[in-house]
């Protein structure tokens, strides 16, 4: 008799023979070796469900794929195992998410602190000492309460050993998407513009204009942007307060209460609105630093080098101007000389 | 074997209360797929690293939950994630997998003492190996669920998962090292 290759019996136990499947049906009916070695497969793989399945169920039953299947977790109708796997999980997630520890810790992307060093994945920052951490690329952080920061690239955040919660968090720029862990102490987050307090939920916080340069025009028309993801959030700044529920969006400015967006389309569009403005201003503004700048350096050439024609390419007009500013910044130091 | 369909539409329908930011259906959805996503990194990165990614993989899940297409399970969204996921996670860590000994058509009975030699059998396991045997025998998917999911043919992924399973006596002979 000849008999299929292992192979092959391993093949058609696992259903890999589609057009030889009927042939070895045949032999398999009347060979009780090969039938055998099927058998062996079978077993392998009921051995291996059930030990694999055992991970998902917590109680040590087990089940083979052919007798239970594991994604009767996912039933909906009642089970004895359920209601016990759903206290196991409610300890677990509790250890996890209120187990106190004393450090935040980077989970994925790449930061780096204020004096340049590089933060990657697995990094762990003691909570007792504060941190300004800029995001080199999408980052996520678990902070020391388990709640989690996801911030964007270039993002720019700081975080303190502070307030009820002993964390506390102050974004600077970028985009952050907040899971706050459930406490009766709220979480704070800041900003130049207002701050975000919320309990449990989710929420992302988009700061359009840096808050780096406040002073200038680019931090004029800061605005930072919030949505509700989960939960419920408080907004607050020195005009006003407000809550927000899910699925809500409000807009803080300086200057202005904390104000509601009232449907998402309107917030996408001023959201869009409000970031080609930054964009504006904020290429207006390198201008006129570009501009003051040049500026400068020309009135340190005229006075390094007195009476020198510095400008040949120059217009006349402009030259004479130039000559002119010149004179003037020459009486002035003479002045001030004779003044000391 | 598909999910009764009442399952697949209660949890999609909750994945659309939870968009519309219906209170308390996130951690409806979250104790429902948490210890099945847990399980599977488990076995796929370790039980040190697995706490840290499942967060990493809810919270994706969350902030992304626009992205989710309600004409297919959720689970299978979710299992996605998780997959790539841990892809990544091997990627920053710049896990380069030793040789593998020659897979094997021997049959191997592992039993449930052996639980510690089949994790370490699996974190040497190539991802794309091992995450089709997970998948089949771990989260009890289908053939056809684990092609969608991990965007394959139904064959590529009958194909894999019985490498798999050569590689993986292989390994579960010497104990599950290399």
């Amino acid at each position: 008799v000849n008999h299929p290759a292992r192979e092959n019996l391993d093949a058609y136990a696992h259903g890999l023979l589609e057009d030889e499947a009927a042939s070895l049906g045949a032999h398999l009916e009347a060979c009780a070796s090969c039938r055998d070695h099927v058998e062996n497969y079978h077993r392998e793989s009921e051995a291996l469900a059930k030990v694999l399945s055992a991970d998902l169920q917590g109680q040590g039953k087990g089940s083979s794929r052919s007798q239970v299947s594991p994604r009767g977790m996912f039933s909906r109708r009642g089970r004895v195992w359920e209601a016990l796997g759903a206290a196991a999980l409610l300890v677990v997630l509790g250890l996890m998410f209120f187990w106190p520890v004393k450090h935040h810790t980077l989970l994925t992307g790449r930061m780096a602190l204020e004096d340049g060093t590089d933060l990657r994945s697995g990094a762990r920052l003691p909570l007792s000492k504060s941190w300004r951490l800029r995001a080199l690329e999408r980052s996520a952080l678990r902070l020391a309460d388990h709640s989690m920061v996801e911030l964007s690239s270039g993002g720019l955040i700081e975080l303190a050993n502070a307030g009820d919660r002993g964390v506390e968090a102050c974004i600077a720029s970028g985009e952050a998407v907040l899971s706050v862990t459930r406490d009766s102490r709220p979480f704070l987050m800041r900003s130049s513009v207002g701050d975000v307090m919320c309990s449990e939920g989710s929420f992302r916080l988009k700061v359009i204009g840096s808050l780096e340069g406040a002073e200038s025009m680019k931090g004029s028309i800061t605005t930072a942007f919030v949505t509700v993801l989960a939960g419920s959030v408080s907004l607050s700044n020195a005009q006003g307060e407000m809550s927000l529920e899910t699925g809500r969006s409000a807009i803080m400015e300086t200057g202005r209460a904390p104000c509601l967006v009232e449907t998402q389309e309107d917030g996408d569009a001023l959201l869009k609105k409000l970031e080609e403005l930054s964009a504006r201003i904020a290429r207006l503004e390198d201008e006129v630093q570009r501009l003051e700048t040049r500026n400068k350096n020309l009135k340190e050439r005229l006075k390094a080098a007195p009476g020198q024609d510095i400008h040949p390419f120059l217009h006349k007009e402009f030259r004479q101007k130039m000559e002119a500013n010149q004179e003037s910044l020459r009486k002035e130091d003479l002045q001030k000389s004779e003044e000391k | 074997m598909e999910a009764p369909l009442a399952d697949v539409e209660w949890q999609n329908s909750l994945v659309l209360s939870a968009r519309k930011g219906e209170p308390g259906t996130m951690p409806k959805l979250v104790s429902q797929f948490y210890s099945a996503v847990r399980a599977y990194l488990v076995r796929l990165v370790g039980p040190q690293e697995a706490d840290d990614l499942c967060q990493e993989v809810f919270l994706k899940a969350t902030t992304k939950l626009d992205s989710f297409d309600p004409e297919y399970p959720f689970g299978t969204w979710l299992f996605r994630i998780a997959s790539n996921s841990a892809r990544d996670f091997f990627r920053r860590r710049g896990v380069r997998r030793p040789i593998l000994p020659e897979p094997t058509s021997e049959p191997y009975v592992v039993s449930p003492e052996e639980s510690e030699n089949l994790s370490r059998a699996l974190q040497n396991l190539p991802p794309d190996l091992a995450e089709p045997l997970l998948l089949f025998y771990q989260q009890g998917k289908t053939h056809a669920e684990v092609a969608q999911l991990l965007g394959l043919s139904v064959g590529a992924a009958k194909m894999r998962v019985h490498r798999a399973i050569g590689y993986l006596r292989a390994l579960l002979k010497q104990g599950g090292r290399l």
